[in-house]
């Protein structure tokens, strides 16, 4: 398998993941949104890393990957057509930059990019405001509960962009 | 493909990138007959790892339905990086970049 399918075909799988975490079996305690968080970053991260990836060389190492992809992706007349916005460029367009925010969020949940005292879905930190140590289990992700307008946004952006990786609709 | 059409299509990426990001100081093609290869100076993306200061592309591949007729590759870099990262080997120098402007 070439390097771009699998970072791809990984990404798929990461944000299967991401989907089956968020449905808790009835008689089960949902899981701390850490975990899905987590999921959801790799999976942003490896999409990204795929398309940049050639089939014979690896992507580059960084985690700050997804932010440069959606600016990226506004550009592509073939993303925007398969997403659902033929003729419609300037929609597609501000759609896009209505996520940009929270997909600086999703990037910043890796613990490299988070810093010393941001939160982060892997480990724990220190918050220098209430002088406390937390650990990512307990943490309340509050910007991206799923009935947060933007999250919600992007989620449905994530969903079909996926499925396009998914479908093989991406990869070269 | 002919270098005609390649950078008829490098154009239009070149005009599509114009319209949606404001951001955009200055856009340049490094000719190929097999792929479009374009590089966009943007302030606004994270700056490339100083551990790891190469050009990195995203790739697509040819979509006749949306005008792509050729695969292609397109980085977004910081001006201050022109000139300054690596580039992937098959594209040559940066010598060979020709900047275009989409119009």
């Amino acid at each position: 398998m070439s390097w771009k399918k699998a970072f791809i075909k990984q990404a798929v799988s990461d944000f299967d993941m991401w989907q089956r975490l968020g449905k808790t079996p009835p008689g089960h305690p949902p899981s701390a949104d850490c975990h899905r968080l987590h999921y959801l970053q790799m999976a942003t991260e490896k999409l990204s890393k795929g398309i940049c990836a050639q089939d014979s060389h690896p992507p580059p190492q960084t985690h700050a990957m997804f932010v440069k992809l959606l600016k990226h992706l506004k550009q592509r007349p073939e993303i925007r057509d398969a997403m659902g916005y033929r003729d419609k460029s300037v929609q597609f367009v501000s759609n896009i930059d209505s996520l940009m925010d929270l997909a600086m969020k999703i990037e910043r949940l890796a613990p490299s990019l988070a810093g010393e005292h941001g939160p982060n879905s892997e480990y724990p930190w220190h918050d220098p405001r209430t002088g406390r140590v937390i650990a990512p289990c307990e943490h309340s992700f509050s910007a991206f509960t799923p009935g947060n307008f933007a999250m919600s946004r992007m989620l449905k952006f994530l969903d079909r962009l996926f499925r396009l990786a998914s479908d093989g609709r991406i990869a070269r | 493909m002919t270098l005609n059409e390649i950078e008829s299509m490098a154009r239009y990426l070149a005009r599509e990138a114009r319209a949606s990001e404001p951001g955009i100081f200055k856009i340049y093609w490094f000719p190929n007959t097999e792929e479009v290869r374009l590089i966009e100076l943007i302030e606004d993306v994270p700056a490339t790892p100083s551990d790891d200061p190469r050009v990195y592309p995203f790739y697509f591949p040819a979509n006749n339905a949306a005008g792509l007729p050729a695969p292609s590759g397109v980085a977004l870099i910081r001006p201050d990086e022109f000139g300054k990262l690596e580039l992937p080997p098959e594209w040559g120098r940066w010598e060979l970049a020709m900047e275009i402007s989409g119009d």
